[in-house]
């Protein structure tokens, strides 16, 4: 990371990244039932073993997912790092459009293939692990590779963006250097914050011996719980004409925006309670 | 400089610029002197951990003088800002006002020690 530049993480990770879509190839192998899929989407049951706690986590934890806001601060560094112009807000719009439709296809393609072919099996996820039985099931021992790879490719994706965020984030609030672009030493503070933060969580992790798994889906489900303090920022950059002139939010996006960040807030305090009530 | 500038809005808080376009840090406060019978006039920009602190509240503010001796706490001259809002522009080089000792300490005792860095 200190070698490379911001275009190198960018286009490499992303192209790797569409191995996760062998499980869309793996939900058509399986023979999903689309329509009975397409009803439980529109009027979602509660049924089966889960309580309903569960499913409320499950589905903050998506939405804290997908809206990370680490993205948020992610996205507007690299159209800094990349010096976007104005030109560039059509593409783009088509970019995060395609971006994070690729995103959801390849997270519903993981949902479905679980449900398929698991359920039969009566196999309860609860490992990051017991996903890639089904790959198994649709692949064979290449099933076994391609998780392998998407697990890997995914993990590494969201660790350097994440620790690269980090480095953004204390830079831009203190006003200091920053770029992926310059030399270590044209940015000193910028390409000392990344190393020690994958140091230290490395180190924590290991020592600490907590299960991953475990931490992720309780830190998305804390996201989306702050995300309207997170976004509510944003939101107020992108109404303020000092900063975007002509180009400031329509009424639908911004409405969009706040019925989003309203439904993980709401579906987050419900969950978390539950949770801990039913203890996990 | 002359349009209507509002201290808050377009001063503390905000990013300032070298005369290169480098970023130097943030402003973190405003030093005024009273004047008899008119307006106090700006004199300089503060910048440092100290101005920060003290904007939490006296006693965080002598705390913090303790631990930095006083020693990170910068004035940039009012002369030498260009132009204002959102980000404060100087006429002068970072290296000129003094208020890059976090960028410098991190590179000089750190990156520059690690193979590799240049």
């Amino acid at each position: 990371m200190w070698r490379g530049d911001f275009s190198i993480i960018e286009n490499g990770t992303s192209i790797l990244g569409l191995v996760a879509l062998c499980f869309l190839i793996a939900a058509f192998k399986l023979g999903t039932p689309w329509g009975q899929a397409a009803e439980e989407v529109v009027l979602p049951s509660i049924s089966g073993s889960g309580s309903p706690a569960e499913y409320f986590n499950i589905a903050a934890s998506i939405l804290g997912a997908i809206i990370s806001p680490y993205l948020l601060f992610f996205y507007s560094s690299g159209s800094q790092e990349e010096r976007w112009t104005r030109k560039m807000i059509r593409s783009n719009r088509i970019i995060a459009t395609v971006g994070m439709g690729f995103g959801s296809i390849a997270a519903i393609s993981i949902i479905l293939v679980s449900a398929v072919a698991l359920k039969p099996l009566g196999v309860q996820t609860e490992q990051l692990q017991t996903v890639g039985l089904r790959l198994i099931e649709a692949f064979g021992i290449w099933g076994v590779y391609l998780f392998a790879a998407t697990l890997f490719v995914t993990c590494f994706g969201a660790a350097t963006e994440i620790a690269l965020t980090l480095s953004y984030e204390v830079t831009q609030i203190m006003g200091w250097k920053y770029g992926e672009d310059r030399k270590p030493r044209n940015a000193a503070i910028f390409n000392l914050i990344f190393p020690l933060y994958i140091i230290g969580s490395t180190l924590l992790m290991g020592l600490s011996g907590i299960d991953p798994v475990q931490l992720t889906v309780y830190a998305t489900i804390f996201t989306a719980l702050i995300l309207p303090v997170v976004v509510m920022p944003f939101l107020a950059v992108m109404n303020d004409p000092m900063y975007l002139k002509d180009q400031t939010n329509h009424w639908l996006a911004n409405s969009a925006v706040l019925l989003i960040i309203v439904l993980a807030f709401i579906l987050s305090i419900t969950s978390i309670p539950l949770t801990i009530i039913t203890g996990g | 400089m002359k349009k209507e500038l509002l201290l808050m809005r377009d001063l503390v808080d905000k990013q300032l610029m070298d005369s290169q376009g480098e970023r130097i840090t943030k402003v973190a406060g405003v030093e005024a002197e009273p004047r008899e019978g008119a307006r106090p006039v700006v004199r300089t920009l503060l910048v440092g951990p100290e101005p920060l602190a003290r904007r939490i509240g006296p006693r965080v503010g002598r705390l913090m003088e303790r631990i930095t001796g006083g020693r990170r706490e910068v004035r940039i001259r009012w002369e030498w800002v260009e132009d204002a809002g959102p980000n404060v522009k100087l006429n002068v080089p970072a290296s000129a006002t003094g208020a890059t000792h976090a960028e410098d300490w991190a590179r000089e005792k750190i990156i520059d020690r690690i193979p590799g860095s240049g």
